[in-house]
């Protein structure tokens, strides 16, 4: 049908003869001079991505660090001085010791009671010799 | 590279859509910008240019909603004589057809894009674009019968008198 072959010509006329567009200088210019802009702004959004993890595993080493466990309430504040096998007991009540420990301050009560009973026994003994 | 290789045709692109040459300046940067930014999301596979049509598609969609369309840019004026048939049917082309259907025959006809591509472009289907084109084709053929009367002369007037 003629209309169609008018529409067939149509794109056949189009194709044959392309337009050139206009383009305003200094348009390549000014978008190379934003692409610029912009190239030179991301490496610092960058540099934080690389900062960001590091401080955060700083933090998380020293908030860790400050609540790690506190020594345990019975560890010794002073340095208790030995007890020697052969004290009497007014040495020891002398003797300066202060226990915070309280195993060791039961420890030191019973070796005290042991030896004060020890001593009691040999005293009843009736003496050798006598 | 990419901006002295395409951006000639990006501008004329959306010149189709705008019509306005300052917008299609704006567009042709922010349509580079954005390609920047939204690289990596680019397939290697496929070309370039339709993908760079289609970003500066959404643009123009944008930037219309969001401000007036100023008035058109003429490129001639309209007592210029177009050298040839083809030259002036490009013309009536910018002139005469919404910007849809104009930029549908540029992407076909002047960048030489599949179908199937301009579609893409267009965010159409397929079939869609065939009836744009055809019915682009069909107004065109129209007006430049209707502007050219010396390519399609009118018919003899019937000859008066009654046959015996």
């Amino acid at each position: 049908m003629k209309h169609d072959d008018d529409h067939n010509e149509i794109g056949a006329m189009l194709r044959s003869h392309k337009p050139e567009p206009a383009v305003p200088a200094g348009l390549e210019a000014r978008i190379l001079r934003e692409l610029d802009r912009r190239q030179r702004t991301a490496p610092s959004r960058r540099w934080v991505w690389f900062v960001a993890p590091v401080a955060f595993a700083a933090v998380v080493v020293v908030m860790s660090s400050l609540q790690a466990p506190k020594p345990a309430e019975g560890t010794p504040e002073t340095v208790s001085n030995p007890v020697r096998p052969d004290s009497t007991p007014e040495e020891d009540k002398g003797s300066a010791i202060v226990e915070a420990n309280p195993l060791k301050r039961e420890s030191v009560a019973l070796t005290r009671d042991a030896r004060r009973a020890g001593r009691f026994l040999i005293d009843c003994l009736p003496s050798a010799g006598k | 590279m990419l901006v002295k290789r395409y951006h000639v045709q990006v501008f004329a692109f959306l010149m189709t859509l705008t019509k306005h040459r300052q917008d299609a300046e704006d567009l042709t940067q922010e349509t580079f910008l954005r390609a920047w930014d939204k690289f990596h999301r680019y397939d290697p596979s496929l070309p370039l240019l339709p993908w760079l049509f289609t970003l500066a598609r959404r643009l123009s969609i944008a930037a219309l909603r969001r401000k007036k369309p100023l008035p058109e840019d003429i490129y001639e004026s309209p007592s210029s004589e177009p050298t040839n048939a083809a030259r002036h049917l490009w013309e009536l082309a910018r002139r005469e057809l919404p910007p849809e259907s104009y930029s549908a025959l540029w992407l076909h006809y002047r960048e030489e894009l599949p179908l199937k591509e301009v579609a893409t472009i267009l965010g159409k289907r397929e079939g869609a674009v065939k009836v744009i084109l055809h019915r682009a084709r069909k107004a065109l053929a129209e007006r430049a019968r209707v502007s050219s009367p010396l390519a399609h002369p009118p018919p003899l007037p019937e000859p008066q008198g009654t046959m015996p």
